[in-house]
This record gives structure tokens, C-alpha cells and sequence, in this order.
């Protein structure tokens, strides 16, 4: 066990070092953190960090705004997590087609395969590495914000709305290395990737479809609809309950673990 | 090395031998839609230094993609270190080394961090210090390998692919981008691993006179068929027999007065003094004697003939056979 531990390890590290060096991935995953805190803050607050120097001179200005700042709650959730489903759909797929396609189109995966690498581990490491640099900063974001102003109280709505962002970028993510292995071109498996995303989301809020259906693509979106009081859907139920929530996020997970263990079967014969 | 770690390399290396070959190939075969890449291809290989040789396209880089699992034969069975290259394919990488043609590595990353990252991915490894100082890259340690040069490059390949203490090694054009000094201590540094480790080397290259000197076997491949193969000395006794190398006061006009002489099959200039001719018959001393008195008839001087003898010309009389 030591030894299988010890060598996943020596190709996790071979593999983050050879695709790209280690700060960039650092910096966009700060990067993307900070952008999910500061949206989520500056919704609170009107863009308080628009406002002139001289409003914080004015006690009472400025007792308004931290006023403001307290009264953070799920609703503010809504609009950087709908931003990050977005771009989501734009970034995993070209994510996964420059760590996939890409190394497969340039020889970088024959060399890494000719080492004693596994294919099987090699595309779950690759997925992990991206899940992690998506999805951990925008959470770790948006928790931070959540309770820097609002205590530790993070609330049910608000987990299971990152859950249901989490299950979303992984069907992604699954979809788009199934396309990175098929392709083997990257910019043909991001189009493509995109393109099917895009089309998902827009099918899943302006379909005439049971809301239920229409949340299978985009669970968030359905969860922040549930949550926020807000309709979602067009002329059939627009008002999901509980169990559409649930149900669209568990089909959603489900459709994406069959894509993964879809694309690792397929990766397997991938000839390179 | 210590006497007992060289011993036990040695037997390592050679116990292949006795339970067979170290590389055995049978029937194989692989179609990339209507190209044929390899056309029932039958290769073995003992435990040694081994030259794999043949023309572009002739199925020497699908044949490496075979062995190492990278790709999927059509038919025919395959085996390296005596495992089957599509069921065990994990375990045989784990015993070989590659370097590949024109390989890739992250420029990003300096040399000595990169072969200690490969080095990782090994059950066994030699030391990253060691194997350094074996292809000439010691000094090069802390630079980044984008900042390297061609030949550095190569020579990091080379030492990526010794790091895992591999029973086997494919080099794909070792010696590409390196100048003459750097080739003769590579393939010195490759003959001193064979002898004091045991461990087996399959070179693909194109300078043929480098195989001649390093290699006990060698196999010629053309359109994904093995033509010739045996020890390095017997394919060149058997195909440079016929060739001559005749040192003449004027090749061109000995060439124009052989083209109409029956026993001879082919006669080329190649120098300014120099030309080969390819006899047809067995009598070589009488049809020698003719060419020297033709020449001496027409004012040429001859000075010198000599048998030609090299895996260079051999190859190419096999091909022009083919």
C-alpha cells in the first residue's frame, strides 16, 4: 500500500511539474478565490469599494455600509455562484483539453506513458488537479465570505449549493476528457466542449421541459431557484421543490460518473 | 561500481537470456487505415546491444509504440523481458528505459530536478548525481532545460532513460544533435552499462557506422518486414562480399568502361579518386585482375583495392536488393 501510495504520489508531482509550473496554478486558483470573496462582498455592500475615499471620513456613511456588510446572507450566493457556473462551462473544457488533448497532440503524453504511469491513475490524477484548481478556491471564496460576515453559521442552502457547483463542474469535467481522448485535438475538444455546455445551459433555462429535466444540466441553477424564492422555468412548473433540487443534482452527479469511467475506458485504448 | 552490485546486474541482464529472448516478436502486425505499418514482422533480440535499421517509414517507431503499450497491434504476439507488451504492459515499462525521437520535456524545470522526478517513479533508481556524471550533464544540474542545448538535451534523455536501472533500453536516434566528441563518449558510456550492468540496449539509429561499433546484433526492417537479421559481423560478411573499393587515377572514365562489363552488377564513383563496384560472379581475384588490366589499357592508374566491408554499404545492398 506504501509503495502504490509512494509511486501515485511520484506521478502526481511528475505530472503537475511537467504540464505546467506549480506558481501559475497557484495564482489562478488564489485568483479565482479572491474574485469569488470580493463579488459576493461587493454585492453586499454596492460596490462600497467604488465609493470615494472621503465616504469613510463620514461616520455615519461608514456605519451604513458595515450595516450593509452584516446583512450578507445565502442571496448573495446567487450571483457569483450563477457567474462561476458560466464560467465553468467556458474554463473546464479548455482546462481539460490543454491537460488532455494537448499533451496528447504534442507527444508530452507518449513520453509520460513510456515511464511506468498507469493510464487509469494518470487521467483521475489530472482530474483531481482540476477539480481542485476550479472548484476549492471558488468554495473556499465564497466560505470565507460567508462567514467573515455572516458567523459560522453557513446554513444548509449554501452547502448544498456548493455541492451541487462541485457535482456540475465534475460532469464537465468528465464530458470534456471524454472529448479530450476522442478528439486527441485540443482545440477541437474545447469547442466542442463549450459547445455542449452552452447549449446544456441554455436548453436547461428556456426549454419547454419539466423543471426537474431543465435542472439535470445545471443543477445550480435550479438550487439557487429552490433557495432564492426566484422562478425558474418556462410555462410547466416553474417553482421546483426539494426533490427536483435533489433529483437534478444526483442525475447530474450519475451522468458525469458514467462519463468518467467512460472516458478512462476509452483512454485506455487510446493509441498515442 | 562495487564488484557484487556489478555481478548481480550482470545476472540479471543475463538471465533473460537463458529463459529466452530479451525482445521476441512474431507475426506482428498494424494497419493505420489502408497503410500498412508492419506486415507480419518477426524480430528476436538476445541479451546485448542490438541495432534496429531501415528507411523512413520502414515501421521502427510503431514497432517501439508496440513494445511499450502505447499503441494496440492488429496481430501477432509480441513480448519484452518475456511479457506480453498488451497484457503486461505496466510491468514491462517499469523494467525499460525509452528515449524517444525528438522527446519533450518541461523546459521549465532544471535538469537535476527533472531526472529526480523521473527517478521517483521507479521501484529501483540510481543515484541522479551519478547518472549525471555518466552522460557529461553533472555541471548542467541546476540549469533549466529549456536553457539547454540540443546535444545537452540528448544526453538528458538518455540519462532519463538509464535512471530507473532498467533491464532494457530503446534509444530512438541517440546520438541526433551531438558532435563527434559527445558520440564516441555516449556510445562509450552505453558499452560500459552493457558490460558492467547487464543491461540490454535496442538502437535505432541512422548512423550505421555507430551500430557497427557498438552492436552484437543487428536486424534491417523495410515496409514493416524484417529483411536481414544475425550478428553484426555475419550480415556484414554475408552482404559487403561482392563490394570493392578501388583507389584509380580517374574513376569517372574506369566507371563509363565497367558499365558494359558483364561481371560486373553495379559501379558508382563516390570519390575523386575513389568508385565501388559490385561483382557478379564468385571468381572476385579473376574479375579483379580484368578491371585492373582494362584500366592499365586506358592509361588509369590503379592504386589500391580493397574489399568494402561495412553495416553501411551491407544495409544498402540489401536494400537494393529489395
Amino acid at each position: 500500500m506504501n509503495e502504490r501510495f509512494r509511486r501515485i504520489r511520484a506521478v502526481f508531482e511528475f505530472e503537475l511539474d511537467l504540464s505546467f509550473p506549480f506558481p501559475v496554478a497557484e495564482a489562478l486558483s488564489i485568483a479565482l478565490g479572491v474574485f469569488v470573496a470580493m463579488s459576493i462582498v461587493m454585492e453586499s455592500t454596492n460596490f462600497w469599494f467604488l465609493v470615494s475615499p472621503s465616504a469613510f471620513a463620514n461616520s455615519l456613511e461608514l456605519e451604513r455600509i458595515m450595516y450593509q456588510v452584516i446583512h450578507v446572507d445565502f442571496h448573495l450566493l446567487s450571483l457569483p455562484l450563477f457567474s462561476m457556473t458560466i464560467l465553468s462551462i467556458i474554463a473546464i473544457p479548455m482546462l481539460c483539453a490543454f491537460r488532455v488533448a494537448g499533451p496528447l497532440e504534442n507527444g508530452v503524453l507518449r513520453a509520460m506513458l513510456s515511464y511506468p504511469i498507469k493510464r487509469r491513475e494518470l487521467l483521475i490524477l489530472k482530474g483531481i488537479e482540476i477539480m481542485v484548481l476550479i472548484c476549492l478556491p471558488i468554495t473556499g471564496g465564497a466560505l470565507v465570505a460567508i462567514v467573515l460576515f455572516n458567523g459560522l453559521i453557513v446554513g444548509f442552502e449554501s452547502l448544498l449549493v456548493i455541492i451541487s457547483f462541485w457535482t456540475l463542474a465534475f460532469t464537465i469535467l468528465s464530458s470534456s476528457f471524454l472529448l479530450s481522448v476522442i478528439t486527441k485535438s485540443s482545440a477541437k475538444a474545447a469547442f466542442s466542449g463549450i459547445a455542449v455546455w452552452t447549449a446544456l445551459l441554455l436548453v436547461g433555462m428556456f426549454a419547454k421541459i419539466p423543471v426537474v429535466l431543465r435542472g439535470i444540466p445545471n443543477p445550480v441553477i435550479l438550487t439557487l431557484s429552490f433557495f432564492g424564492g426566484f422562478p425558474f422555468g418556462n410555462q410547466y412548473n416553474t417553482d421546483p421543490v426539494l426533490n427536483d433540487v435533489l433529483v437534478s443534482i444526483i442525475v447530474n452527479l450519475l451522468i458525469g460518473i458514467i462519463t468518467f469511467l467512460a472516458s478512462i475506458r476509452y483512454f485506455k485504448r487510446v493509441e498515442i | 561500481m562495487p564488484i557484487v552490485a556489478s555481478v548481480w546486474f550482470r545476472v540479471r541482464g543475463e538471465q533473460h537470456l537463458n529463459d529466452g529472448n530479451v525482445l521476441s516478436v512474431s507475426n506482428l502486425s498494424k494497419n493505420f487505415g489502408k497503410i500498412v505499418a508492419l506486415d507480419k514482422l518477426d524480430l528476436r533480440m538476445d541479451h546485448g546491444i542490438f541495432g534496429l535499421i531501415g528507411p523512413n517509414g520502414a515501421g521502427k517507431t510503431t514497432l517501439l509504440r508496440i513494445l511499450l503499450g502505447l499503441i494496440r497491434t492488429d496481430g501477432g504476439q509480441a513480448k519484452v523481458l518475456g511479457m506480453d507488451v498488451n497484457q503486461d504492459s505496466f510491468e514491462i515499462r517499469r523494467r525499460i528505459g525509452v528515449l524517444h525521437e525528438n522527446p519533450i520535456y518541461p523546459a521549465s524545470l532544471t535538469v537535476g530536478r527533472f531526472i529526480d522526478r523521473v527517478s521517483k517513479l521507479y521501484q529501483t533508481r540510481r543515484d541522479p548525481g551519478e547518472l549525471l556524471e555518466l552522460v557529461g550533464l553533472i555541471d548542467a544540474k541546476e540549469r533549466k532545460i529549456g536553457a539547454l542545448s540540443a546535444g545537452m538535451r540528448q544526453r538528458l534523455g538518455v540519462a532519463q532513460a538509464l535512471v530507473g536501472k532498467p533491464e532494457l533500453v530503446f534509444l530512438d536516434e541517440p546520438t541526433s544533435n551531438l558532435d563527434v566528441m559527445a558520440r564516441r563518449d555516449l556510445l562509450n558510456a552505453i558499452l560500459n552499462v552493457h558490460e558492467e550492468e547487464g543491461v540490454s540496449f535496442c538502437i535505432i539509429s541512422h548512423v550505421l557506422s555507430e551500430l557497427e561499433r557498438v552492436c552484437s546484433d543487428v536486424a534491417f526492417i523495410n515496409a514493416g518486414k524484417t529483411i536481414v537479421a544475425g550478428s553484426t559481423n555475419e550480415v556484414i560478411n554475408q552482404f559487403s562480399s561482392n563490394r570493392y573499393t578501388i583507389n584509380v587515377s580517374d574513376p569517372r572514365m574506369l566507371h563509363d568502361e565497367l558499365l558494359n562489363n558483364a561481371n560486373v552488377e553495379r559501379a558508382e564513383v563516390t570519390g575523386t579518386k575513389t568508385m565501388t563496384v559490385s561483382l557478379r560472379s564468385d571468381d572476385h581475384g579473376a574479375i579483379l585482375a580484368e578491371i585492373e588490366q582494362l584500366a592499365r589499357s586506358k592509361g588509369i592508374k590503379v592504386f589500391e583495392i580493397e574489399r568494402t566491408k561495412s553495416l553501411e554499404e551491407a544495409f544498402l545492398e540489401v536494400m537494393r536488393r529489395e
